[in-house]
């Protein structure tokens, strides 16, 4: 017989019916002819019940294992169910599992629900006319109070090549008093003002059309702006169109949606609105005015709350062939004040400015003045009101430049008024000053120049801050070397020792600006630590506010313009753009700790400064390091200047409604003792 | 799967499937015990299981898996108390039989001792009726290596049994000789 046989796994497999059909079958028809492997398959089959006879034989487990264990079970059973609440009911998870299907198609249903009523709810919404009819009326109701508005100013000339300026524009407005004053700032340099303290007098400053203000009457017609584009598109040009569109305005607060309706109005001019999302999340509703004409487009968007429909932005971008330019108004604050809170200083024109313009009492001398404000003795203030008379007479003493460091001396009386002395270089000066007192009814002014008091009396205080009067040393200063290098590869090299004073003349110049204007703000902090700043309200907070951001602006800007000329002179030494940092992320918790680090750190930099280029004392390292020293200082101060920034405007910033309400500010935890014993 | 239903469910399988689970584990872990606290969780994971209704296809490899996988833990705890003791500890908790899982002394035992551990494990789940299926799936291994395993587990008890009948020795998984295991 050739068939071949088959191996023990088939056989055995054949017997524990693990084979299919037909391969059993082939199985079994060979078994019934071949006696070999039926033997093998009986001796399988053998072995089998003789490990399963020992199997059986094992008594275990015992018959009433069974019963035991079920009981044990149950018992355990009992337990799990008694502490486990959820599984009496179903579960998330098993009541999906057990219906599916109409879970899914409920979330389905709600899914497609939600999105129709955000869809509807999207497109739903008022015709454009509506929104800015309803805009127009949210803003004419705002202006029936007193307000402050504060707006950030863009102009930007984006084509042919990009220069954008950013600026602010801060407007009061009363109407019931028909007060009104506007500022234009840019770095805390005054580009446009207008003041209308009561009805019948109004006046103007404009720089470019004169130093000072000017009585002033507006335009007949007031200019839109869809109309900035009229002159041309360059940055100057779009400049002086804003400052037009500015004299231009009523004496009102400024109105968003009305240059809107005014374009919009305009033929060939559609008017379209959208709800949009901002980068913040924030959902608003985008009005967009376009006219496009041969060569020629303009696109007015204003942005409009969806709740109370104020506006909060106006863009207006123009665009021609090779030239596009942008202007656009941000809201930055609009706060409602009460009038008793609107003290007139804010509606008097600029008092420095007025000083030469106007005869009369502004040309009045120190001497007369004090006398007249002699006699008008008014009642007792209170402590507030004292500490908001101080804020006043400091702001009006850095509206002149005299807070950085003149000889001035503020005296507080008993009677609650206030005496000035001062000792100015010059009688221009010394009528300068008392015109700047001179709106200030609670103060006595004695002021005299140089030449009004004896030789030993002219000594320095040395309360007042140091010197910024630098003269370089006829000597070889500390880095001539690296100086002499640098400029050699530029000039002539009879130029060099005059090029090197003047750079060690300006430098050192600078960094002696930095310091005066680092203790301007270290006497506000002194003037006004927290104990006495907390009390104040309403303009005199305003005022104190403004001051310390006029000083913090202007010391950045003169802090990068060290550091800027540095790296011109010194490409080797020190780079370009290493003196700009991040904001310190553990900002000191209050203004006062900041100015106190912000004044360290300028007076490290002057000195330095003085030793590099003034030859006042060699530094103990080489040039090079003394260099690299004064680059890391230079980005310490800046980041100084940001953490002294930030804390003002948490300050003075953080709740703006409690600046006009009775309640004082949030105050974060005050810093640490040793910083507030120094000052 | 509401209470009563795998109540229900439970008490069947122990009735029918219980014994066997609870043979296997003694012969994993020597111990009575420890075989039974096994069998109990088992069957008490299986009811958490269907009250979370959750579905198991078939329960006695589900219950199965849970002991093999008890059992596998609980050597790697004996074994990491060995590794734990000092030397002189480990020597003698090795010659005390307390290092590893305890191997009862039956004819079982004797009769398995010329087995590889995986062949005792196939012919132990087979005498438990578990189909080639079934017990290829809970050892991890191929379907056609269940029945190589079977058959040469089978011949070699075969080649164990004559030769103690013919008085001679048999070289087992310990060592030892089948004699010797069986004296």
């Amino acid at each position: 017989m050739s068939q071949k046989h088959y191996s023990d796994d088939t056989l055995l497999a054949c017997r524990d019916g693990e084979l299919s059909g037909r391969a059993r079958s082939a199985v079994e028809k060979h078994l019934e002819l071949c006696w070999l492997c039926r033997s093998r398959q009986a001796e399988l089959e053998e072995q089998i019940r003789a490990a399963a006879d020992v199997f059986r034989e094992q008594d275990f487990p015992d018959p009433g294992w069974v019963e035991r264990s079920k009981i044990r079970f149950l018992q355990w059973r009992e337990r799990f169910e008694r502490n486990s609440p959820r599984f009496h009911g179903l579960t998330p998870l098993s009541w999906f599992s057990h219906y599916r299907i109409t879970a899914l198609v409920s979330i389905a249903a709600v899914c497609i629900v939600l999105l129709v009523a955000w869809y509807l709810g999207w497109r739903m919404m008022p015709s454009p006319a509506d929104i800015v009819a309803k805009s127009r009326v949210a803003e004419r109701e705002q202006e029936r109070q007193a307000i402050c508005q504060v707006f950030r100013v863009e102009i930007a000339q984006v084509k042919p090549v990009m220069i954008r300026h950013e600026s602010r524009l801060t407007v009061w407005s009363e109407k019931d008093g028909q007060r009104f004053a506007s500022r234009w700032e840019e770095q805390g340099a005054l580009k446009h003002a207008a003041w209308r303290p009561s009805d019948g007098r109004r006046y103007n400053y404009n720089p470019v059309a004169g130093s000072h203000p000017v009585t002033w009457s507006r335009a007949a017609k007031m200019v839109s702006v869809a109309e900035l584009a009229d002159h041309g598109l360059d940055f100057p040009e779009m400049e002086a169109a804003f400052l037009t569109w500015l004299e231009s305005r009523e004496w009102r607060p400024i109105s968003l949606t009305w240059d809107l309706s005014v374009f919009a109005s305009q033929e060939g001019v559609t008017l379209t609105a959208e709800r949009t999302r901002l980068e913040d999340g924030k959902q608003v509703l985008q009005l967009v005015a376009r006219r496009q004409s041969a060569g020629f487009a303009a696109e007015l968007a204003v942005q409009v709350d969806p709740i109370n429909y104020l506006p909060r932005l106006q863009r207006i971008r123009f665009e021609a062939p090779g030239r596009a330019a942008e202007f656009s108004l941000s809201v930055d604050r609009i706060q409602a004040i009460p009038p008793a809170q609107l003290v007139p200083a804010l509606f008097e024109p600029d008092v420095h400015i007025a000083g030469r313009q106007a005869g009369g009492e502004q040309g009045m001398s120190s001497g007369r003045r004090s006398q007249v404000l002699d006699e008008t003795n008014g009642p007792i203030p209170t402590i507030s009101e004292e500490i908001g008379r101080e804020v006043e007479v400091q702001y009006a003493l850095h509206r002149i430049g005299a807070c950085l460091g003149e000889e001035i001396e503020l005296i507080k009386r008993p009677s609650g008024r206030i005496l000035i002395r001062a000792l100015v270089e010059n009688e221009q000066r010394k009528t300068k000053l008392g015109a700047a007192l001179g709106a200030l009814t609670f103060v006595d002014a004695e002021i005299k120049n140089l030449s009004e008091v004896p030789d030993s009396r002219r000594q320095r205080s040395p309360a007042l801050g140091p010197s910024t009067d630098i003269t370089v040393a006829g000597s070889e200063l500390a880095i001539q070397g690296l100086l002499e290098a640098s400029f050699k590869q530029r000039y002539e090299s009879a130029e060099v020792p005059g090029r090197i004073a003047e750079v060690a003349n300006q430098l050192t110049s600078l960094s002696g600006s930095v310091l005066a204007e680092a203790w301007a703000i270290r006497r506000l902090a002194t003037e006004f630590p927290a104990s006495r700043a907390d009390g104040l309200r309403g303009a005199p907070r305003w005022l104190l506010e403004k001051m310390l951001q006029d000083h913090t602006s202007a010391l950045a800007g003169k802090g990068r313009r060290l550091h800027e000329i540095l790296a011109s002179v010194l490409p080797g030494s020190i780079e370009a753009g290493q003196g700009i940092s991040a904001p310190k992320s553990d900002t000191a918790s209050d203004w006062s700790s900041a100015a106190i680090e912000l004044l360290d750190t300028t007076e490290r930099i002057d000195r330095l400064a003085r030793a590099l280029f003034a030859g006042a004392a060699p530094p103990e390292d080489d040039p090079r390091t003394a260099l690299k020293e004064l680059s890391g200082m230079l980005s310490e101060l800046d980041s100084d200047g940001r953490a002294l920034e930030s804390a003002v405007s948490l300050e003075f910033r953080d709740s703006p409604e409690q600046l006009w309400s009775g309640r004082g500010p949030k105050r974060p935890a005050a810093a640490g003792s040793k910083k507030e014993k120094r000052l | 799967m509401g209470e009563q239903e795998a109540s229900r469910l439970i008490e069947s399988l122990f009735e029918s499937w219980g014994p066997s689970l609870e043979r296997y584990s003694y012969r994993a872990t020597g111990s009575r015990e420890l075989a039974d606290d096994l069998v109990q969780e088992a069957f008490m994971a299986l009811y958490r299981e269907l009250r979370l209704g959750k579905k198991v296809e078939n329960p006695r490899g589900w219950t199965l898996s849970v002991v093999r996988h008890h059992i596998s833990k609980h050597e790697r705890s004996l074994r990491r108390q060995g590794e734990q003791l000092e030397p002189s500890e480990n020597m003698e908790a090795f010659q005390t039989g307390h290092l590893l899982p305890a191997t009862p002394e039956d004819d079982l035992t004797a009769l398995f001792a010329v087995l590889s551990e995986r062949e005792e494990e196939v012919v132990l789940l087979r005498m438990e009726s578990l189909k080639y299926r079934d017990i290829a799936e809970q050892l991890g291994i191929n379907i056609k290596s269940v029945g190589t395993l079977l058959a040469r587990a089978l011949r070699k008890l075969q080649l164990a049994a004559k030769a103690k009948a013919m008085g001679r020795p048999v070289s087992t998984r310990t060592g030892r000789h089948v004699a010797e295991t069986l004296q």
